[in-house]
């Protein structure tokens, strides 16, 4: 029933998306329950991927103005 | 065409440019790539103006383009048999797979359920993705950013799912390293 640190983590992103079966879930949990590390990477990894996508709302660059007149031309 | 007043190819480049070069920008690895991305977009938009329908907004149009031109892209660069090389793994655990002291995961001390709204934060992020090999931060911007399904993301990357699932975990472990030491100092 124990699992490893590695094999923990690697079931966790298994996990998150709902691709581990009934027993690696409960091998997980009991992992979980004496190793803070891997639970903290569990969490912490889902944060990461959660806000991701927000990452162009947090972005001002800007298309470069030579660029947009290149596509300007060659849109004519 | 559309004669609609929502339609306005003309007005596309002011109008959408610079958050489609985000857009791009967040997800390729140089700028030059992000700009050829957005380029392609409004050609192909352009010509195939006439097939627009008005089902979506022409805004959401103009995005689902870029999307595919961003897959696109990372098929291309993926090369016929992505091999996958290296024990990343070896940096973060010991010989028993159990994790290395230095590198257990710290307690980060934030609220877990709240969207970032630090720039901070996400400048980080777009870093520590520019360190991860390019077939790990391709498999991570399909996932985690575009939501494609573990199939296409294997076929689009030429990748079993077995090297999709061992991608995705040195992503993980990459990723929240990077974070845990430059965004919170930690």
């Amino acid at each position: 029933m124990n699992i490893t640190c590695l094999q923990a983590t690697l079931l966790s992103s298994k996990k998150e998306a709902g691709q581990t079966s009934f027993m690696e879930n409960i091998k997980l949990t009991l992992h979980y329950s004496i190793c803070t590390g891997c639970k903290r990477f569990a969490k912490q990894s889902k944060f990461i991927s959660e806000n991701a996508r927000n990452s162009a709302d947090f972005n001002d660059d800007k298309l470069s103005p030579q660029r947009k007149i290149i596509i300007k031309q060659l849109m004519e | 065409m559309q004669q609609n007043s929502g339609f306005v190819p003309e007005k596309w480049v002011d109008n959408y440019g610079d958050e489609l070069y985000r857009y791009a920008l967040v997800r390729v690895k140089d700028n030059g790539f992000a700009e050829d991305i957005v380029q392609e977009t409004f050609l192909s938009a352009w010509k195939s103006r006439e097939t627009y329908n008005g089902t979506s907004s022409e805004k959401n149009w103009l995005y689902a383009i870029c999307k595919n031109k961003i897959i696109d892209h990372f098929r291309k660069q993926s090369s016929s048999s992505s091999i996958i090389v290296g024990k990343d793994e070896e940096m973060y655990f010991d010989n028993n797979e159990h994790w290395q002291s230095k590198n257990s995961p710290k307690d980060w001390n934030i609220n877990y359920d709240k969207k970032v709204e630090s720039k901070e934060f996400y400048l980080v992020l777009e870093n520590c993705k520019k360190k991860l090999k390019d077939i790990q931060q391709q498999v991570f911007v399909l996932k985690y950013m575009e939501d494609l399904h573990t199939v296409e993301i294997c076929e689009t990357l030429k990748i079993t799912q077995a090297n999709y699932w061992v991608l995705i975990h040195r992503c993980k472990l990459h990723l929240r390293s990077c974070i845990q030491k430059n965004w919170l100092n930690l």
